[in-house]
């Protein structure tokens, strides 16, 4: 039973949150009982692409941002690249759009398979790490085996497509550098088909998850949405029902100043805002692929959801969705046939490159010289977008946390959980911060 | 920190408390292997430290305000190092050739 302890004061300090992509940290006050006071920042260290691209050749930007995130980088390549094709006015061809899906729902598999089985599910089984899953239990061995297998079938549909699962060094500004076998994509077809089961298995266990949390203010949440929920195409669309091209999304989102953060939060048009799979799923469920809606309807029907918690189920529909549309790409093609690179005629003006990274939408304005040089560029990512709603988020969950009794220690694992649930990324955050951003 | 028979190091050091980790981290393992560009050469980690002077007054406030070391290092720079294995990312033959001779060193 949970005693209520009124008049409890304390201060708690997170210093290394674990199981998240780069470093955090929370200080959090409680006076009475009550969260007088809770700072959620960001602590990595900045490494500062933003000014680091200025000088350099467009083409040589994809291949550099793509190390801003281990993680991500094929994200972050194929959101530049867009940036700077639409600077070019490139367009690129139907096989090209296509490969570039392919190597992106690999990303999709093996990003959320990441977040999913090695940092959430833990939370699930109270455990502390997917290491301590106990082999000898038959579900728990079964789920080891999963979050190797699902992972590694992301990866080689990516090496496939892409030469290397991070850092592609295939993908290029108007085209390919190199092509995949048709024979190499016919046997990953094989194994995508293998893990479906698994991945339809992850789902079910996010869908039965007890943990739930709604965020009590109003929210905005937003996507890049396509008709065949691609991730890399489409508009951006809102919850309160707006529509905007790529190039207008940039006026919404506004810098928002933490200075105990080293890296900026952003609202929408002046709302706490929310993006990633929970945005998505919100808005796009009925763009998903049949075979998609139909074995993953267990997950599917929660949506639109106000549970934070379920964006870690959107993100199991997403990794069927996404093994789901790279079978039927592949099954479309006959051969593969080895193209010219789209000719690149570089001229003054700025490129505006948004698509969906697995976090949420990822926003790149490049604006390039008549030679093709950088000369400024912004960069938005995903989890500073959501930043300041995370740390509303875990004040109100912290709060009613204590309201139910909890214990420090159970409140710590409790503000993890939910800081989890957002699969924020850090390393991505923090090295954009504005200099505007400091002297404000 | 517990002692270690091999530690791995990723990424570069951008500050005082990361470069007093590191020392010791290097105290408590028997080996200290870094792994990545960024670990063993430094870039791009290091971009700053090659940056013009305008850019450098730019990011100065940041620099200062989050006490950011003047430039970038890599591990070498810091303390001594047993292996090295380079690449962005890591080259994978070579990551599985030094597992393999600390673990069979052991058997």
């Amino acid at each position: 039973m949970h005693t209520i302890d009124f008049g409890r004061d304390f201060n708690l300090t997170l210093k290394e949150i674990s199981k998240i992509e780069g470093a955090a940290s929370l200080d959090i006050a409680v006076r009475n009982n009550k969260v007088v006071d809770l700072k959620f920042g960001i602590s990595e260290w900045k490494r500062f692409y933003t000014q680091a691209i200025r000088g350099k050749n467009a083409m040589a930007i994809p291949q550099l941002v793509a190390r801003i995130c281990g993680t991500c980088s094929n994200a972050h390549l194929l959101a530049s690249t867009k940036a700077i094709e639409n600077a070019f006015s490139v367009t690129v061809t139907a096989q090209t759009m296509l490969l570039r899906k392919l190597l992106y729902y690999g990303l999709i598999i093996r990003d959320h398979g990441l977040h999913l089985y090695v940092f959430s599910l833990p939370d699930l089984f109270g455990k502390d790490s997917i290491l301590d899953f106990d082999e000898h239990d038959e579900l728990e061995h079964e789920l080891l085996h999963d979050t190797f297998a699902v992972k590694e079938v992301g990866n080689q549909l990516s090496i496939a497509v892409g030469g290397r699962s991070v850092h592609a060094p295939y993908p290029t500004v108007g085209g390919f550098l190199k092509y995949p076998s048709l024979d190499d994509l016919k046997k990953v077809r094989v194994k995508l088909e293998e893990i479906r089961p698994r991945v339809i298995n992850l789902i079910r266990i996010f869908a039965s998850a007890p943990f739930s949390f709604s965020f009590s203010r109003s929210l905005i949440y937003n996507a890049l949405l396509s008709s065949d929920f691609s991730f890399l195409y489409g508009n951006v669309y809102t919850s309160d029902g707006k529509v905007f091209t790529e190039e207008e999304l940039g006026a919404h989102l506004k810098a928002v100043i933490i200075p105990y953060s080293q890296a900026r939060g952003f609202t929408f048009d002046g709302n706490f805002m929310m993006v990633g799979a929970l945005s998505r799923l919100n808005m796009a469920k009925e763009h998903l692929h049949e075979r998609t809606k139909k074995d993953g309807s267990l997950g599917t029907a929660f949506f639109p959801s106000k549970n934070l918690f379920h964006n870690n189920l959107a993100q199991a529909v997403e990794m069927l969705h996404a093994v789901d549309s790279a079978c039927d790409i592949i099954d479309g093609l006959t051969h593969v046939e080895p193209e010219p690179i789209a000719r690149i005629k570089p001229r003054a003006g700025v490129g505006i490159g948004v698509i969906e990274a697995p976090r949420g939408t990822l926003y790149y304005m490049l604006t390039l010289t008549e030679d093709g040089t950088v000369k400024k560029g912004e960069i938005i990512v995903p989890t500073g977008q959501n930043q300041v709603l995370m740390e509303r988020a875990i004040f109100e969950y912290t709060q009613k946390k204590l309201d139910m009794g909890a214990q420090k220690q159970e409140l710590v694992d409790h503000i993890e959980e939910l800081i989890r649930a957002f699969d924020p990324c850090m390393s991505c955050a923090a090295h954009f911060l504005k200099v505007r951003w400091m002297k404000a | 920190m517990r002692e270690m028979d091999i530690a791995f190091v990723e990424g570069a050091i951008s500050s005082d408390i990361q470069e007093e980790k590191l020392k010791k981290i290097r105290e408590k393992a028997k080996v200290l292997v870094v792994v990545g560009a960024c670990a063993v050469v430094g870039a791009p980690s290091n971009q700053r430290n090659f940056f013009a002077q305008e850019n450098i007054a730019e990011i100065l406030p940041i620099l200062q305000k989050f006490k950011y070391k003047e430039k970038i290092l890599k591990v070498s720079d810091v303390v001594s190092v047993d292996e090295k294995i380079p690449g962005c990312p890591m080259n994978e033959e070579a990551f599985l050739q030094v597992m393999k001779k600390y673990l069979y060193a052991h058997h």
